[in-house]
């Protein structure tokens, strides 16, 4: 089926990437930048309210729309919040351009072709990236081509290896470390869970990733490591039946306060601290979005996190339970060790208006969903 | 009877929402406004109660379904005469703290953010007082950790309140763990007893009992205030409440209450700031509470737990003023004040005395037990998995 308004979006991210790639300034490309995704919102956002039925045979007018609302939010925040030095704002619009494209055409070897597509953009010249990627954009074709359950454990494969899980995820650590964040974000914002198939094996390792990952990240003693394996701990509850949506908005908030951070501090290891006066927003959006993704009540994920443990049969409802609960415990963790106990002497900045532009909707639209979590069945039914 | 249920933990979120919404966008209003609004809130939901306590007289106690939140949770509130006395008294509390911190964090540059967690913490409170399902009940115990663990590490310049702050929410999350699992069984339609074991599970964190009590003195880093509120009187109540609610009563309550009112009387005995053994006696009230509900005499562990919670509250409340109050009582008695604990020179020889000195001065060594041995351990073991697994991550991708 091909989707008219996801298809509009990715156009919009197209031309955008041409748009903020004759930038030369490296400042006016990120206000660019920032134009074309609140244009993307603003594409998405009235996506959402066409009719998904189908206009005329396998066309469809607002299918898949709160997919690419949720993925165009998540690109304001990649453009608004991106530091100034290292940001590449053209190849995080390529990606998010691909990403509605998955939406937009909703075909199993599209979307493998699509993902590969991403991989290539992605790719730096690193080779524990290229040996565990490359293979899971020839699994995720060779899965949407072949019939049977050879294509099914092929694509079963992919997803797992392209999304992180245990015991494929080695290499992500890596990946969030030496890429700029923004990129990290894009490329995990391809809803590469569409293509999964329904197995409980895949459902079992998602738990089990989800745990795992929440443990190690409750144990670091560095931001950007927690991030890294937090992002693994939302993949896994993704591939258990976790809502993508959420988890994409969410992560994407998590990332960029991180990244934000990251552009003010020299290490974000959790021995320094900082200081809550001085950063209120930051501190509070990283605990939000944070909160969000380990199901708080309250926020987005809480209705998700609420249903997903009924759903499942009891021994992967108990691993969910307890990687949700471990997954705020290194939530609350991170908050601490990185906004507080430092005195208040560093002159450390505030959200900017332009970070608070992008973190406003994104933030406001968790809040809301979580408390009327009848708005994302609405959106995406 | 829905409009005063609706009003009763409506009033103190919606003044949370409001607060946040203003602080968020940089409004700054006035001490007076902030705490007004706080303090109102409060006593709008403690005067719902009131009201309530009048249509439960009336017309007996009642629950009001007020539709669904999201598929598959309905939100059903329950006014009893469980219920509606702990409405009255979270009302009432809330009420007094914020009238009290007026003065206590005058121009403290935390004063909103104390005010916004206050706010917080009452209205998840009056949820999970008034939730009539265990789905409801878990939104506000959620929170109210949440707003416990953020009011404990309320001065985060300094290290300790910020590490008390984390163990209490640590405690807190490992938990809830059997609170969640208990409505998930529920749901799937498990034994009483299992969802039973959970729930005590549930109440070993929220009520600091042996052997998850530690964060409990270390949770009086906080401002006294919410000292009061959280850990003196409504936050550690909140556990046999949840017993009492959901009628889990039997050996296993018993059994959880008897070893905590032993060890938390013996190792408040030997602490030496006033806050501590305020902590080790509201531990020690509160395990005797749960015997009573282990025994099944409910009206009695009811007005145990409100008295309880008013004395302590109280008691901290004055702490700070403990010095003086204690040179007023002298000066009256015209003497030092007799000691208290001669039966235990009388009945123990003087050996098992110096061990259990030593016990209770250690605080049983469950702290270092739990927490070098077993978080510690596990917290060791990960991070060398970790250091390994990049070790062989950078073999991997070292180009050759």
């Amino acid at each position: 089926m091909i989707a008219l308004g996801p298809l509009a979006v990715a156009l919009v991210w197209l031309v955008g990437a041409i748009i903020v790639g004759r930038v030369a300034d490296p400042r006016q490309a990120r206000r660019a930048a920032t134009w074309v995704a609140s244009v993307a919102v603003a594409v998405s956002a009235v996506a959402v309210t066409l009719p998904e039925a189908p206009l005329a045979g396998q066309v469809s007018a607002g299918a898949g729309a709160a997919g690419c609302l949720a993925i165009s939010l998540a690109g304001l925040l990649v453009a608004a919040m991106s530091p100034v030095d290292g940001a590449a704002p053209v190849l995080a619009a390529r990606l998010f351009a691909v990403a509605c494209g998955l939406l937009a055409f909703r075909y199993t070897v599209v979307d493998a072709a699509l993902l590969a597509l991403a991989t290539w953009l992605v790719w730096s010249g690193d080779r524990l990236f290229a040996r565990y990627q490359f293979p899971a954009a020839a699994l995720l074709i060779v899965g949407a081509l072949l019939p049977g359950p050879a294509g099914t454990i092929a694509l079963a494969a992919g997803v797992a290896i392209r999304m992180a899980a245990f015991p494929a995820h080695a290499w992500f650590p890596r990946f969030v470390d030496r890429t700029p964040i923004g990129v990290v974000v894009a490329y995990q914002a391809a809803p590469v869970v569409l293509l999964e198939p329904s197995t409980v094996v895949l459902t079992a390792l998602g738990a089990i990733t989800a745990l795992s990952a929440a443990i190690f990240a409750a144990a670091s003693t560095d931001g950007r490591r927690t991030l890294a394996y937090l992002l693994i701990t939302t993949n896994g509850l993704v591939i258990a039946g976790a809502s993508w949506l959420v988890a994409t908005l969410a992560t994407a908030g998590l990332a960029m306060t991180v990244g934000a951070l990251a552009a003010r501090r020299d290490s974000l290891s959790f021995n320094e601290g900082g200081d809550f006066t001085a950063t209120p927003r930051l501190a509070v959006s990283y605990l939000v979005f944070g909160l969000s993704l380990a199901g708080f009540p309250l926020l987005a994920g809480f209705a998700v996190g609420h249903h997903l443990p009924h759903a499942l049969a009891t021994p992967v409802a108990i691993i969910v339970v307890v990687a949700l609960s471990v997954t705020g415990i290194a939530v609350v963790r991170g908050f601490l060790a990185l906004f507080t106990r430092r005195p208040p002497t560093t002159g450390e900045r505030d959200l900017t208006p332009l970070e608070n532009y992008a973190v406003v909707p994104a933030m406001a639209v968790l809040v809301l969903i979580g408390l009327a979590p009848g708005l994302l069945t609405w959106a995406s039914a | 009877m829905s409009a005063l249920l609706i009003a009763a933990l409506g009033v103190p979120l919606a003044a949370f929402l409001g607060l946040a919404l203003a602080m968020w966008f940089g409004r700054v209003w006035t001490e007076g406004v902030v705490s007004g609004l706080v303090i109102g809130a409060a006593a709008i939901s403690g005067l719902s109660g009131v009201a309530l306590a009048v249509v439960c007289l009336v017309d007996g106690p009642g629950s009001a379904v007020l539709g669904t939140w999201f598929a598959g949770f309905p939100l059903r509130l329950t006014a009893d005469w469980l219920s509606v006395p702990v409405v009255v008294l979270v009302g009432l509390l809330g009420c007094l703290i914020g009238a009290f911190s007026q003065r206590y964090l005058h121009r403290d540059p935390g004063y909103r953010r104390f005010y916004l967690l206050l706010a917080l913490f009452v209205a998840a409170v009056q949820v999970v007082v008034l939730a009539g399902t265990l789905d409801l009940l878990v939104v506000g115990w959620e929170l109210a950790g949440l707003a416990s663990a953020l009011l404990i590490a309320f001065f985060h310049h300094r290290p300790g309140p910020v590490a008390g702050g984390l163990r209490a929410f640590i405690t807190y999350r490992i938990s809830d763990i059997g609170l969640i699992g208990a409505a998930v069984v529920e749901h799937h339609g498990g034994s009483h007893t299992v969802v039973g074991l959970l729930l005590v599970w549930a109440v070993l964190g929220k009520s600091a009992q042996f052997p998850l009590g530690g964060w409990l003195p270390r949770a009086m880093e906080g401002p006294t205030p919410s000292s009061a509120i959280c850990y003196g009187a409504i936050s550690v109540s909140l556990g046999p409440y949840l017993l009492l609610r959901n009628g889990v009563d039997g050996p296993a309550v018993i059994a959880v209450g008897v070893v905590t009112a032993l060890y938390a009387t013996l190792v408040g005995r030997a602490q030496t700031d006033i806050k501590s053994s305020l902590a080790y006696a509201s531990m020690t009230q509160i395990a005797v509470v749960l015997v009573e509900v282990g025994l099944g005499w409910d009206v009695l562990a009811l007005v145990h737990l409100i008295a309880h919670a008013l004395l302590r509250s109280g008691q901290i409340l004055r702490s700070p003023s403990l010095l003086h109050d204690h040179h007023h009582l002298e000066q009256s008695l015209g003497g030092p004040i007799p000691g208290t604990g001669r039966h235990f020179e009388r009945i123990l020889p003087a050996r098992a005395r110096t061990w259990l000195y030593r016990f209770a001065l250690e605080r049983g060594y469950v702290d270092a037990f739990l927490v070098d041995r077993v978080v510690g351990g596990l917290v060791r073991t990960v991070n060398r998995a970790a250091v390994a697994e990049e070790r062989w991550v950078d073999r991997q991708a070292v180009t050759r």
